[in-house]
């Protein structure tokens, strides 16, 4: 026991006390963050070019025009901007603040502003006639860039609908050349030109009838016993729902792959530098591999540890870690980081003990990585629905086992409890087929060299003894 | 047995269709200093690997210091012929992680590391990561790692390879000295004449098999030539005419005489007669080299082409 200890400290030592370890792990967040940060500072920056042009409105009757000279006047879309900004922060510091995200509120017919926009001076040209041929020469101006875009809207489109499942729509011309945002302006604003004429022709005010389209977000409270209540709005449901589980699969898969790939890369070294026969002169194949795996289980321990410490801060600072996160969900995470890790682990150590450098592996391992990529394929649709069919079988089927049941566990909707310790010790029965079978590979692979087995010889040295 | 600190019962390793040992039998006596000697591919280095227990053997016996292989890994020290080094390690770390391995527990294990680098004439490498020492100073570093936890059996692939002649003595010396302290040795090596010159015990195979093992002195009893070398003074041609003499040969290249002996000759009185003859410069009893030996054992291995190999094998020597 004290040479797997031995061989586990060494493997844990050289992997952390390294200086690319330190930079890889602490820098990540880091780096996260300060890609963030000037991703939202070049958003704000940015500035879209200056839009100057007319818009043409197939427009019988004249109200249509008389309403998008009001929505295209230069200055309100500049006034409505300012206030979408304005909300826009107000509701990022408030989500902030309350464990929140965000939750998109449609406060005005506009949706949120990307980017401040550049100078927009948009003239509307009413016409008349309602023919083809009209049709055609203006679709031939815009195509000229003469016109910003034609609009044609039929005039039954400017009365109330009755039916409330019918979706009349109207038709856009636009230039090659128009930005998307720009289309989408125009498109906003000739929506709210419609809602204005239909307001007026309804005998109401117009800015009234826009005012009340602004849809309120409610603030829902849960009611806790013991008198306290907590937050259950829109924002905060979204934060159970989808971020929470995917921190918590996000925590097992980076401290999985992470360590994986650092045990790989050791066995592979040690094999190259043909230090492999030194090592086991002194202690058996087991008895290495064990150490290996449980020094790099450990490595990838520290990664959660730091990376969950660090989230566990974030809602305690936001008085928000006991209302999304118990000790349970602590164990749960523990329970399911080891299996994953010793899963992908057995594979990782019988890949680097079968291949001799690096380039072998990556035949190897081409498999393995895809396998590491189903858990995020099944991402959205376990926690969308963790008890729907796909969620439960997820989690009787390894490797997807941890990764299944940490976003089941996590969930708002509850799982059968029955599943817990069924899949448990399903799960640990399959770490431990998974590790026996690395054992038999990594006895006979790391003394072999030249040409790297195909995953059928691999399989082939299992019946060895 | 209970001399003996390896015993071999008729062990068999495959791999796939390759029959690597086949029915061998080992004895090798405790304190001894055995040269284990074959061909390329004759088995030797799976026979040390079984023994080490780092693979099994598919049929057959193997007892270590007594007992179990497996158990017995920390009294033995082991110099594989694939040698290797964690390269980023610092020496005095990678000394201490495998004499840790080793079973070694002591307080004092840094210092008696730093004792020993001094002893082979690396007192300042201690700190220094593998990677930069030479590579003959590598050699050293882990011909230590093998000795460090005073193995009662030690195992030697090529110890000597790659060290030139100052370095080869110094591990030499303390080759012998660890013999002399009691140490089991064995020795494998393509170098004969190094094997000649310090072992007392020799294990030749082939094709997995054994088809050589004994001592250094009866194998030049077994393989006595029955030839003197003269070299007469003056250089004239001895007579031909000596009783029990019964062809007389010039060197090549040499003002030496190689003279043939009879079945019944005694060669002591063949000697003193050729003395009387002539003044001499030299008068010796011709011995078989162990390369000599080697080729004629290998070249009589029934039904091979290990001659072949054993040709080429000392001629890359």
């Amino acid at each position: 026991m004290s040479k797997v200890a031995a061989v586990a400290w060494r493997e844990f030592k050289q992997t952390v006390m390294r200086k690319i370890f330190l930079l890889a792990v602490l820098g990540m967040p880091v780096l996260v963050l300060a890609i963030a940060a000037i991703a939202g500072l070049m958003m704000t920056s940015h500035q879209e070019p200056p839009i100057v042009g007319t818009v043409a409105i197939v427009d019988p009757t004249g109200e249509l025009s008389a309403a998008a000279q009001i929505e295209f006047d230069q200055e309100n879309i500049r006034r409505d901007e300012e206030r979408q900004q304005r909300e826009l922060v107000e509701s990022a510091t408030e989500a902030i603040g309350s464990g929140s995200i965000p939750s998109s509120p449609m406060t005005t017919p506009g949706a949120m502003p990307k980017a401040a926009r550049g100078e927009v001076i948009i003239t509307i040209e009413r016409v008349e006639g309602d023919t083809d041929a009209s049709l055609r020469t203006l679709k031939q101006r815009v195509r000229e860039n003469d016109l910003l875009a034609v609009a044609v809207i039929a005039p039954d489109l400017l009365d109330t609908p009755s039916d409330r499942g019918e979706r009349p729509n109207f038709q856009l011309f636009v230039s090659e050349d128009l930005d998307g945002d720009h289309v989408s302006l125009i498109e906003q604003r000739l929506g709210a030109s419609v809602v204005r004429v239909r307001a007026q022709r309804t005998g109401q005010d117009p800015e009234s009838v826009l005012a009340m389209l602004k849809r309120p977000t409610a603030q829902t409270k849960r009611m806790l016993q013991g008198g306290k209540e907590m937050d259950a709005s829109a924002g905060t449901r979204k934060l159970a729902q989808i971020i929470i589980p995917l921190a918590f699969m996000m925590l097992i898969w980076i401290g999985t792959l992470t360590s994986g790939q650092h045990l790989l890369m050791t066995t592979i070294e040690e094999k190259s530098n043909r230090v492999m026969e030194v090592l086991l002169s002194a202690v058996s194949p087991l008895q290495l591999m064990t150490g290996k795996i449980l020094g790099h289980g450990a490595v990838g321990l520290l990664i959660v540890l730091i990376y969950s410490s660090a989230g566990i801060v974030a809602l305690i600072m936001m008085e928000r870690f006991t209302q999304f996160i118990n000790t349970m969900d602590l164990v749960y995470l523990g329970v399911f980081y080891f299996m994953a890790y010793f899963m992908i682990a057995s594979i990782m150590a019988a890949v680097g003990s079968a291949v001799s450098d690096i380039r072998e592996a990556n035949t190897l391992m081409t498999p393995v990585m895809l396998l590491l990529m189903i858990p995020w394929m099944l991402w959205m649709p376990i926690t969308q629905a963790p008890n729907g069919t796909v969620a439960t079988v997820c989690s009787f089927i390894p490797p997807m086992i941890p990764f299944a049941m940490i976003l089941r566990h996590v969930a708002e909707e509850p799982m059968p409890m029955w599943q817990y310790p069924v899949s448990i010790i399903w799960g640990y029965i399959c770490v431990l087929g998974m590790i026996w079978m690395a054992a038999k590979v990594f006895r006979i692979g790391v003394l072999m060299y030249g040409k790297p087995p195909s995953p059928l010889e691999l399989l082939k040295w299992l019946r060895y003894s | 047995m209970a001399d003996s600190s390896i015993t071999l019962r008729g062990v068999n390793k495959s791999f796939g269709s390759t029959h690597a040992v086949r029915q061998l039998d080992l004895d090798v006596p405790r304190g001894s200093l055995c040269g284990f000697l074959g061909p390329n591919g004759a088995g030797k280095t799976t026979t040390i690997r079984m023994i080490m227990s780092i693979i099994y053997p598919d049929s057959g016996s193997i007892e270590v210091l007594g007992g179990n292989a497996l158990k017995s890994k920390d009294r033995i020290g082991y110099l594989p012929e694939e040698r290797g080094l964690y390269r980023k390690m610092r020496v005095g770390e990678f000394l201490q992680y495998l004499t840790k391995l080793k079973g070694v527990r002591r307080r004092d294990l840094s210092t008696y590391i730093q004792q020993w680098l001094e002893r082979i004439d690396l007192p300042d490498v201690y700190n220094k990561k593998c990677e930069e020492l030479s590579k003959g100073m590598q050699q050293k570093v882990q011909f230590l790692a093998a000795i460090l936890h005073e193995p009662e059996l030690l195992i030697l692939d090529e110890p000597f390879s790659g060290l030139d002649p100052v370095n080869t003595r110094l591990l030499n010396q303390l080759i012998r000295e660890l013999q002399g302290q009691g140490t089991t040795i064995i020795f494998s090596t393509h170098v004969l004449h190094q094997a000649e010159l310090i072992c007392d015990r020799i294990f030749l195979i082939n094709k997995g098999a054994k088809i050589l093992d004994a001592t250094l002195e009866e194998i030049r009893q077994r393989f006595d030539p029955r030839t003197i070398i003269a070299e007469p003074v003056d250089g004239e041609v001895p007579s031909d005419g000596i009783a029990g003499v019964q062809a007389v040969r010039r060197l090549p290249h040499s003002a030496a005489f190689e003279l043939e002996l009879d079945r019944s000759a005694d060669p002591q009185v063949i000697m003193q007669r050729v003395l009387s003859q002539r003044p001499m410069r030299s008068v010796e009893l011709r011995r078989l080299s162990l390369d000599e030996v080697f080729i004629q054992v290998v070249q009589n291995d029934v039904g091979s082409g290990a001659a072949e190999l054993a040709r080429e094998e000392l001629s890359h020597v």
